[in-house]
Order: C-alpha cells, then sequence, then structure tokens
C-alpha cells in the first residue's frame, strides 16, 4: 500500500495541499486528473521524493521502504536529464546509478536515436521515449508519469504501452499516471482520483465511477440530484448527474446516456470552472 | 557519478587555464619591457598562482554549474543516491585537483615557509566559494561576494592575531600567524557551513529562491557581527602597528 | 451481410458503455464459445497478449477469464495457457439467455418503430429463408 499521509505542501506562501490522504493499493493503475493547477504534478513530485513535504508523510509499500528511490520510476514533462551527455553516456551513468547490469534498448530502437547524439539535440518525442525507456530499465514497483504518454506519437505510444502492459501482467506494479488526455490509456486504468483545490474530489474504481456518472438529456433539470455540470442548448439540456443510482432512473424526465472516461472527467472539472 | 565528476572537474579546470594566455603576452612583454626589470619566469610564477586561486573560487562556486545548466535537478533529486554521497563525490575530484595543483605550486615557487599560508588560503577559497555556490546566478556578484570574504580572511586574521597579543596569549603580534589564519578560516566558514548544509539537506524542486532562508538567518547575521568586531579591533590592530614602528 | 467471425478474437471495447470493460470481453469470448467458432480444446490467446492488442490492464483480461473459468467455459492448464472447454448443458442455458436477450432487443425496437408482430415473424421468416439457402449452397461448394 502506497499510503500519503497527512501531507502539506506550498511554495512559499501558496499552499497546495493541507493534511492530504490517500491510499493506493499495490499493483493498480491509478489515474491522477484535475484542472491545471490543481497539484497533480506536485503530488507525483512528492511521492518520487523530488519535492519535500512541510509536513506529514508519504509511506511506502514494506519492499520499498528502505531506499524507496531505487524502485520509482519517475518521468514528467521537464524530462530531466543531463543534457550535454551522449545516449551512451546518460545510459551508462543510469547503469552506474541503480546498479543495473543490463540496459533493455528495445524501446530506443524503434527510434532513430543514435548512440552518440547529445540528449539536448533529441527531438521531444525522442527525448521522452529515452527518458521512458530509462525509468523502466530499472524495473520499478511504482511508475510514476507526469503527462509525457502524448508526446510521442501514436507508434511510440503503442509500443511503449505494450511493454508497460507486459510489465504489468508479470509483477505487481503500481502505475499512477497523470493525465488530461485518456486516449489509448482509458482502459488500462482502474481507479480514477479527481483532484479539486488541494482535496480529492473522486476516488473510485473506473468501473463504479463509470456506473455512478451519467448524463441526462431532458428540457427540465432532475430534481433532488446532484447536477455536476450541465450543457445548455437551445431546446434541451444535458445534466451531468453524479452519484447516479439504478433507482433513480424511473423518477428522471429524459434520457439517461452512459458516458466514456473524457466526459466523465468533464462534467467534474466543467462543474469547476462555472 | 565520481566518474562524470572527475571529467566536469577537469572542464572547469580547463576554463580557468584562459588565463594562461598571459604567458605569450607576457614573454611579448619580456621582450619589450625588459627596462622594467620584468623576468619571464616570475610573469610565469604569477600567471601559474593567479590560475590556482581563480579555479578554487571557480570549481567551488560551479559546484552545481553542470545541474544548472543542464537542467538535471529533477533527476539528481531523483536516483538512489544520498546527497552526502552526491556532495562527496563532487567535492573529492575538486579537492585531489587542487591539492595536485598546490603541490606544483610549492615546487613551482620553491619557497616552502609562505606556500603553508598560500595552501590554507586556497582551501578556504574553496570551501567559502563552495558555500555560497547557491546564490550565485551572476559571476560578476559572484566574484564581487567572494573577493569580499578574500579580504575579510586577512583582516579577521590580523584582528585575531592583536586580540590574541592584547590578551596575552602570544608574544608577539607576529607570532602564531598560521594559527590565527586557521582560525579566521573556521570562523568565517562555519556559519557559511551550516546555512549551506541546511540548504542543501532540504534541497528539492521548488524553485532556488524560496529555499535561501538560511543564508538570511545564519549567515549574515554572522557576517555583520564578524564586519563589526573587526572593524572594531582591526583599527586597534592598525594603531598598534602604527606605534610598533 | 456481416463477414463471418473468425476463431482469433478482436473487439473494439465500447468505452462509453456503462458495461464493466471485463464484462464486454467475456460476452464477446462467450458468443465466439457458444455459437461454434471457438470449439472444444482451442486455445485462447494469453492474457498478456490480449491485453497487448486491446490496451486494456491485464488484470481485466484475467478476472474475465477467471469468471468464464468458474462458469465452465473455459479451464486453464498451468504453464500452456486457458482453453475452451464446453459443457453442454451449460451451453444450453446460456445460449438461451442470449437468445431471450437478442429477441427481446429486437422485439422493442421493432415495436417502438411500430411494425406489429405478423410483420416481425414474416421479416424473421424471410431472413431465415435466405440464410439457409446461402448457408446450403456454401455447403455445396464446399462438399
Amino acid at each position: 500500500m502506497l499510503e500519503i499521509r497527512d501531507l502539506s505542501f506550498g511554495y512559499g506562501k501558496h499552499s497546495v495541499f493541507e493534511n492530504f490522504n490517500l491510499c493506493i493499493p499495490e499493483g493498480e493503475v491509478c489515474l491522477i486528473t484535475g484542472i491545471n493547477g490543481v497539484g497533480k504534478s506536485t503530488l507525483l513530485r512528492l511521492i518520487a521524493g523530488v519535492l519535500k513535504p512541510g509536513a506529514g508523510d508519504v509511506i511506502f509499500p514494506e519492499t520499498m521502504q528502505k531506499e524507496p528511490k531505487r524502485k520509482i520510476g519517475f518521468i514528467s514533462d521537464r524530462l530531466s536529464l543531463y543534457e550535454s551527455l551522449s545516449v551512451s553516456q546518460a545510459i551508462d551513468f543510469h547503469k552506474n546509478v541503480y546498479h543495473l547490469s543490463r540496459f533493455d534498448d528495445s524501446l530506443i530502437r524503434h527510434t532513430k536515436i543514435a548512440d552518440s547524439q547529445k540528449i539536448k539535440e533529441l527531438s521531444l518525442g525522442q527525448r521522452t521515449i529515452f527518458h521512458l525507456s530509462l525509468i523502466l530499465s530499472i524495473e520499478p514497483e511504482i511508475l510514476l508519469i507526469d503527462e509525457v504518454i502524448h508526446s510521442i506519437d501514436a507508434y511510440l505510444r503503442k509500443i511503449f504501452l505494450e511493454q508497460l502492459i507486459r510489465m504489468i501482467s508479470q509483477r505487481n506494479i503500481t502505475v499512477i499516471l497523470v493525465n488530461l488526455n485518456f486516449q489509448d490509456i482509458e482502459h488500462l486504468v482502474e481507479r480514477v482520483i479527481l483532484l479539486k483545490s488541494g482535496k480529492i474530489a473522486v476516488d473510485e474504481k473506473i468501473d463504479s465511477l463509470k456506473a455512478k456518472v451519467k448524463k441526462v438529456i431532458s428540457t427540465r433539470r432532475p430534481s433532488g440530484l446532484t447536477v455536476l455540470s450541465q450543457n445548455d442548448y437551445s431546446d434541451h439540456s444535458e445534466f451531468y448527474i453524479y452519484p447516479f443510482r439504478e433507482e433513480f432512473a424511473e423518477n428522471i424526465e429524459g434520457e439517461i446516456v452512459d458516458l466514456d472516461l473524457t466526459e466523465i472527467v468533464s462534467a467534474f472539472i466543467g462543474g469547476e470552472y462555472a | 557519478m565520481l566518474n562524470k565528476e572527475f571529467l566536469d572537474t577537469l572542464k572547469r579546470l580547463a576554463e580557468c587555464c584562459f588565463i594562461l594566455i598571459a604567458i605569450p603576452l607576457s614573454y611579448v612583454g619580456d621582450r619589450f619591457f625588459v627596462k622594467y626589470g620584468w623576468k619571464f619566469s616570475d610573469i610565469f610564477t604569477g600567471v601559474y598562482v593567479a590560475i590556482v586561486f581563480v579555479y578554487a573560487a571557480y570549481s567551488g562556486v560551479t559546484i552545481f554549474q553542470a545541474e544548472k545548466k543542464d537542467r538535471a535537478f529533477e533527476y539528481v533529486l531523483s536516483i538512489p543516491v544520498s546527497k552526502l554521497k552526491i556532495l562527496k563525490s563532487k567535492i573529492l575530484p575538486r579537492i585531489l585537483s587542487l591539492t595536485f595543483l598546490y603541490l606544483l605550486l610549492i615546487i613551482l615557487t620553491d619557497n616552502r615557509s609562505t606556500s603553508i599560508y598560500e595552501g590554507l588560503f586556497i582551501y578556504y577559497i574553496f570551501f567559502i566559494s563552495l558555500f555560497l555556490s547557491f546564490t550565485i546566478d551572476s559571476v560578476i556578484i559572484g566574484f564581487l561576494g567572494i573577493s569580499l570574504l578574500f579580504g575579510l580572511y586577512f583582516f579577521s586574521a590580523q584582528s585575531i592575531s592583536y586580540i590574541a597579543w592584547k590578551i596575552h596569549l602570544i608574544p608577539s603580534i607576529y607570532s602564531g600567524r598560521l594559527l590565527t589564519q586557521i582560525i579566521s578560516a573556521l570562523l568565517l566558514l562555519t556559519p557559511f557551513g551550516i546555512a549551506f548544509w541546511k540548504i542543501y539537506k532540504n534541497l528539492d524542486a521548488k524553485p532556488l529562491k524560496l529555499q535561501l532562508k538560511p543564508y538570511y538567518t545564519i549567515s549574515l547575521p554572522s557576517l555583520l557581527i564578524f564586519l563589526i568586531l573587526i572593524l572594531k579591533f582591526y583599527r586597534d590592530y592598525l594603531m598598534q602597528m602604527r606605534a610598533l614602528k | 451481410m456481416e463477414k463471418e467471425l473468425g476463431k482469433f478474437l478482436d473487439l473494439k471495447i465500447d468505452a462509453k458503455s456503462a458495461l464493466p470493460v471485463y464484462e464486454q470481453v467475456k460476452r464477446t469470448i462467450k458468443l465466439r464459445i457458444l455459437s461454434g467458432h471457438l470449439n472444444e480444446g482451442d486455445q485462447l490467446i494469453s492474457i498478456r497478449e490480449l491485453s497487448q492488442k486491446l490496451k486494456i490492464n491485464p488484470n481485466t483480461i484475467l478476472k474475465a477469464y477467471y469468471q468464464l473459468e468458474v462458469e465452465g467455459f473455459i479451464v486453464s492448464r498451468p504453464g500452456s495457457g486457458y482453453f475452451v472447454k464446453i459443457d453442454y448443458r451449460k451451453t444450453q442455458k446460456e445460449k438461451k439467455e442470449i437468445f431471450e436477450e437478442l429477441t427481446n432487443e429486437y422485439a422493442f425496437q421493432a415495436l417502438e418503430l411500430g411494425y406489429s408482430v405478423d410483420e416481425m415473424l414474416n421479416e424473421i421468416c424471410k431472413i431465415c429463408r435466405k440464410q439457409f439457402s446461402s448457408i446450403n449452397s456454401g455447403e455445396q461448394e464446399n462438399a
């Protein structure tokens, strides 16, 4: 169990989290989402140890507690690496630091990256796939991926996801994704966590979330139900309802529509911008 | 980690050797300005000493330059190497190269008696530059700040000599020079060292500006107290020196 | 005319469906077994490969396979994989359930469109005759 306990963190006077608590079961693929600036990347960095909490702890599973960073694979959109190093030098440095005996370059071989190229000379997509292959090579127990999955083209994304899926099927790896785009990853996700104003607005397994959020197409606002947000059209409106239960269907005037993850998250977020 | 740091150290040394350009210039000078009594070997030694001092400061200040320039801070914070180990692997090659250059200096100048004072000063420069490395984004401010602390070193050493003589710890104002310089170095290094270590230990990916509080709470007050004390005692020291003449 | 389904699993997950993904996978496999496209003894694609193919979490596939095993449609042989195992009695019951579901859907929509039961029965007969004759001619060609 990865546990975040009573975490508080801020940048100077600006507080991002205050007594924040979250439990992520081992081996789950988890999605953390929310509006820009809500603290998703900050949360990932706090787990990775790249940011230090002002108060509270990140408590890792027992197998990792001695040296957590050795088993954490972290990548953010800063793609931080020693840019003046060449690809092969960066791999050697990485192998050295993580005590790796070998390096699996199968991901890199799909691109046209040469060993002698400097990191700063790589394109964004190349650099992303290189960084991803670095973090996969340490055989992490916790994988933290911050919004880089859509910086690579669809083909490389497919290749990367195949490798990720292989890892998930072979080992008990906890994957935490921060993403705003759910294409290609929607069915990989088991749990959805939505952050709002430094707190958890939603923490549900994806199947139950899909059962609990519905769109009602009607001319009249459904009474007695929580409406997250709505879209108004000339002759009707769409109401996003949460939480929805089967029993409510009888009393609702209008069509009830099932939603995909993009629409669900959009419904939650739309309420914030209203 | 260590291999990379050795490579970086050599790169910094090479950067400092720009001073070597003084050699062909001074050779030209040697030919044309012989009447001023300059000798080429003196100039060479002077240039070499300058390289060593500049390198001591430069290698201290640029200890995290690779991480700053290469945007590697977040990466380094995420790898499973302890901060202490990172610092050790950065300091080791720099201290070694500095020691090597210092030994060469001893051989070149052939003047064993002053060499130990130069050696102390060289290590002092390195460490004070290292401790200030987080504050320095511009080379100019860096050299200004470090020059201030160079000067303070000598002033405080002499002030301590004066105080020690005043309270009858030493027979004359000139004796125990090495000890007073060591004490002076330690007194100046300590507040900056403590501030540096506090910052470094808690260093994370937040903007650097937000993490520099220890400089303001520890180093600056200590520096001010130091300045006040030195101003007082250095004046007395100067008066005493004049009286002795 | 719909192309015949092969024995190789391929399906498009409906992201908008309230039906959980594992349930969608389960149904697809069940249908192929019940309609005879997957026969007793056929080996199912491995969990890892199917999850890579569909970009679905392996645990989801595992759940689908596990439930199919519990319901008696497939059996897992450790070290070899998952194989189709048909319990004749079970298939009759499941086939009936699916048939009723299909009929329900069809009848409901046809009634909504305004067709009468007789019209529906006529149409069904027409279509089945066409299908039957094409299957027959197909058999004659293959024979």
